[in-house]
């Protein structure tokens, strides 16, 4: 390319390839081909993705002949089963698998019976080498699922790597994307879409790489982690219980889930839970997973109650919880 | 991309529909976070991407104004052959020169600065057609029998009169109306789920296109011109992506009954309570990072592209790769938007008179914020010399002009007649 001896000087100390780009039009050209090609190609796998019990939506894209999708963890949060519409409108169901909430990804099994040639799916890249300046390709059913027109292409680079295997482009998001597919320009998946700062600089993918490490775990079914910053900026008229979770704990009937932390004057705090206790049922709902505790919680609106079960040490202990909204439990964060 | 970046850092919001905060993290802008060294190769990049696709837009640039009021750009115009009069006009956004009154300045890419009138609108496109005199410049309207579609991902540029390549993008969604009236309308509440081996319907409009075909709530779809559906959702995209008038076959089960009905589509427009409901929340990502144009919805044909673009910018030209004309720039739709009427479109309207700007000013203000209707259609005009006086005030008012073109402006601000302040 346009390697000249300053360049090649520099590259001693810092070690970073320079960022491709165009010299002139017969190259803009062929990357410009192969942006079309990769749409072509990956488009009818860019899926829409919602749920009508939990209210959640946002996209995902279809990574298997056998139908398995990826998304983001925060758009299977509280579901079970989401409805799946591709690109042309077909529709399927999607059994929601395992999540890792820390870094915002999910997978998710179309159930319905396989087509001839299987699902129309893309292949998976690696984020882990991706870096400042790379080109990438997003796409996703902005704004959610709109009839008159294909999940919209953005073209764009990226921009720095972050903390776990996360990334951020100059692709713009917006509401809807979550959980659609950033691509290589060879039309391999390489990020998840996650989140959007201000700028347009700012927008936020899990790399695949972290995706792969967790691969068996997600296909096993398995719910973990933290949605880090972003627990905050969910709905924040969803339903809340104020508590930070620990880790599952498995022992037969006295299975649940412990808890970390109780958030000062939340509804936790006002029914008299503590950290320590383990939620072990709720509404006569075992709740032997966080899948599960979600799921349950995001079938009611805040301000109307249910009934816990907890353990604490050897008691067994039932009380009354009025849920309270995800915006009131966080006030420092307004924007 | 944008020739100058946007670097401001604040706080993430998470992206899906529902989830979507008002709540935010502050995280540092990834940006903030580069080497000096990585931040100067991402800014190489960019510029290599301007300069390498430069020599594209040469021809359209020769056909881009600048349109000036009160001493600022507001925005660009293409100069085109006006079907109507046989007669260079320029072709520039109809609502952000609405507030300009007629009296605008037009700077052409050489640097001569002359006065232009509103000829006519077209109040769909919020497309306006400015004359004037030809002796007072010599432009060459853009060719645009060459254009030709352009397949999603495509790259396509937009030309400044300076004949630099201003912002870039790629062809996000293929041309399309955003006008309610333009999508076909069954007329007929639907179940989500397909658990019936069909889509129910819960209730019928009274009057609509499904009414009159005799479908009654309770019946259940189960093929639209003999494809089976898989659900409300490829309901809705079939729907929408016939005309409003054609006609479809509808096979449904009511009771055990299977049946079969010819259904002539309405247009959703002819029903007024269905419209999209309005998101808090997607109105505050909309505007992150980016400022929307008052006019940006409704347009019947538009092109969408992830190209940033400031709603000063309407009114310029976009080339394909070959230089190609794609079609002009008409709004910044939000955060991840801008809409660009193609050139076929433009082709055609042109072939047709335009509208006088008074008849076609009540389609106008009921697309725009409300508060549009209260922007002064002539705003108080001041005389040229107040103008001029406080122009010099404020050398920099322009912000990407040099003081040499103010000067020139001022000129053919002081050649204008005096107006009265009740002027029509």
């Amino acid at each position: 390319m346009f390697a000249t001896i300053f360049a090649i000087a520099l590259l001693a100390i810092q070690p970073l390839a320079a960022a491709p780009s165009p010299q002139n039009i017969s190259q803009l050209k062929s990357l410009e081909q192969k942006v079309t090609g990769v749409v072509q190609k990956v488009l009818p796998a860019t899926i829409s993705l919602f749920s009508t019990k939990s209210g959640a939506s946002g996209s995902g894209v279809v990574v298997s002949k056998d139908g398995l999708i990826l998304t983001a963890g925060h758009v299977v949060r509280g579901s079970d089963e989401m409805t799946v519409v591709f690109p042309n409108g077909k529709q399927a169901t999607g059994k929601v698998l395992g999540a890792n909430y820390t870094r915002d990804t999910a997978m998710i099994q179309i159930m319905d019976p396989k087509p001839t040639f299987g699902w129309p799916h893309a292949g998976i890249g690696k984020s882990r080498k991706l870096d400042s300046g790379d080109l990438v390709i997003a796409l996703g059913h902005a704004g959610g699922y709109d009839p008159v027109r294909t999940p919209p292409v953005r073209f764009g680079r990226v921009i720095a790597q972050g903390q776990d295997h996360f990334l951020s482009t100059d692709c713009t998001l917006i509401g809807g994307d979550s959980g659609g597919p950033l691509f290589d320009l060879n039309g391999s998946v390489v990020g998840i879409h996650s989140s959007i700062g201000e700028s347009l600089s700012s927008n936020n993918h899990a790399g695949i790489t972290g995706v792969l490490q967790d691969w068996k775990k997600l296909e096993k079914g398995e719910t973990w982690g933290r949605l880090g910053g972003s627990s905050l900026l969910d709905n924040p008229d969803a339903p809340v219980i104020g508590i930070i979770t620990g880790r599952p704990s498995k022992s037969g009937i006295r299975s649940g889930i412990s808890i970390r932390h109780v958030f000062e004057g939340g509804p936790a705090s006002k029914a008299g839970l503590r950290a320590g206790d383990i939620i072990n049922n709720i509404n006569d709902k075992n709740v032997p997973d966080l899948r599960t505790l979600h799921i349950v919680i995001a079938q009611h609106e805040p301000g109307e109650t249910i009934t816990i079960r907890l353990i604490r040490g050897q008691d067994r202990l039932t009380r009354k919880l009025t849920l309270g909204r995800r915006g009131d439990i966080i006030p420092d964060e307004k924007r | 991309m944008k020739i100058q970046s946007l670097l401001a850092a604040a706080g993430w919001i998470c992206l899906s529909c529902q989830g979507i905060a008002q709540y935010s993290v502050r995280l540092p802008d990834p940006l903030a976070g580069l080497s000096w060294h990585e931040k100067r190769e991402l800014k190489n990049q960019a510029s290599g991407f301007f300069s390498a696709s430069k020599p594209v837009i040469a021809e359209a640039a020769k056909s881009t104004v600048s349109i000036y009021h009160q001493g600022g750009r507001i925005c660009y115009g293409t100069v085109i052959m006006s079907g109507s009069s046989q007669q260079p006009s320029i072709l520039t956004k109809w609502s952000e020169i609405k507030k300009a009154s007629n009296r605008l300045v037009v700077m052409t890419s050489e640097g001569k600065a002359f006065a232009a009138n509103l000829a006519g609108v077209y109040p769909d496109h919020d497309l306006a057609l400015l004359d004037y005199d030809v002796s007072d410049a010599e432009l060459t309207p853009l060719d645009l029998s060459q254009a030709a579609p352009l397949p999603l991902g495509s790259f396509i540029l937009m030309a400044n009169p300076d004949g630099n390549v201003e912002s870039l993008g790629v062809v996000s969604v293929e041309s399309r109306s955003l006008r309610d009236g333009d999508k076909a309308y069954l007329g007929v509440m639907m179940d989500f789920s397909n658990e019936q081996g069909g889509i129910a319907l819960r209730e019928i409009m009274p009057g609509s296109a499904a009414a009159k075909a005799g479908l009654r709530a309770g019946d259940i779809i189960l093929a639209v011109d003999q494809e089976n559906l898989t659900g409300l959702m490829e309901m809705k995209t079939l729907l929408q992506r016939l005309q409003p008038g054609s006609e479809i076959i509808v096979t449904y089960k009511r009771g055990n009954a299977r049946k079969k009905t010819k259904v002539a589509l309405g247009s959703l427009s002819e029903n007024p309570t269905i419209r999209r409901i309005p998101q808090e929340r997607m109105n505050i990502m909309e505007r992150m990072g980016a400022t929307p144009s008052d006019i940006r919805t409704g347009f019947p044909s538009v092109i969408q592209s992830d190209m940033p673009i400031a709603p000063s910018d309407a009114g310029a030209p976009i080339t394909d790769l070959d230089g190609k004309i794609a079609g002009i720039v008409i709004a910044r739709g939000s955060r991840i938007k801008t809409y660009i009427i193609p050139t076929s479109t433009i082709q055609n309207l042109l072939t047709k008179a335009p509208q006088t700007a008074s008849h076609g000013s009540a389609q106008l203000t009921k697309r725009g914020p409300s508060d549009f209707n209260n922007q002064a259609e002539n705003p108080r005009d001041e005389n040229p010399r107040d103008q001029v006086r406080r122009l010099l005030g404020k050398p920099t008012v322009t912000g990407d002009k040099n003081q040499e073109n103010i000067r020139k402006i001022q000129e053919v601000l002081e050649k204008l007649p005096q107006r009265h302040k009740n002027d029509p």
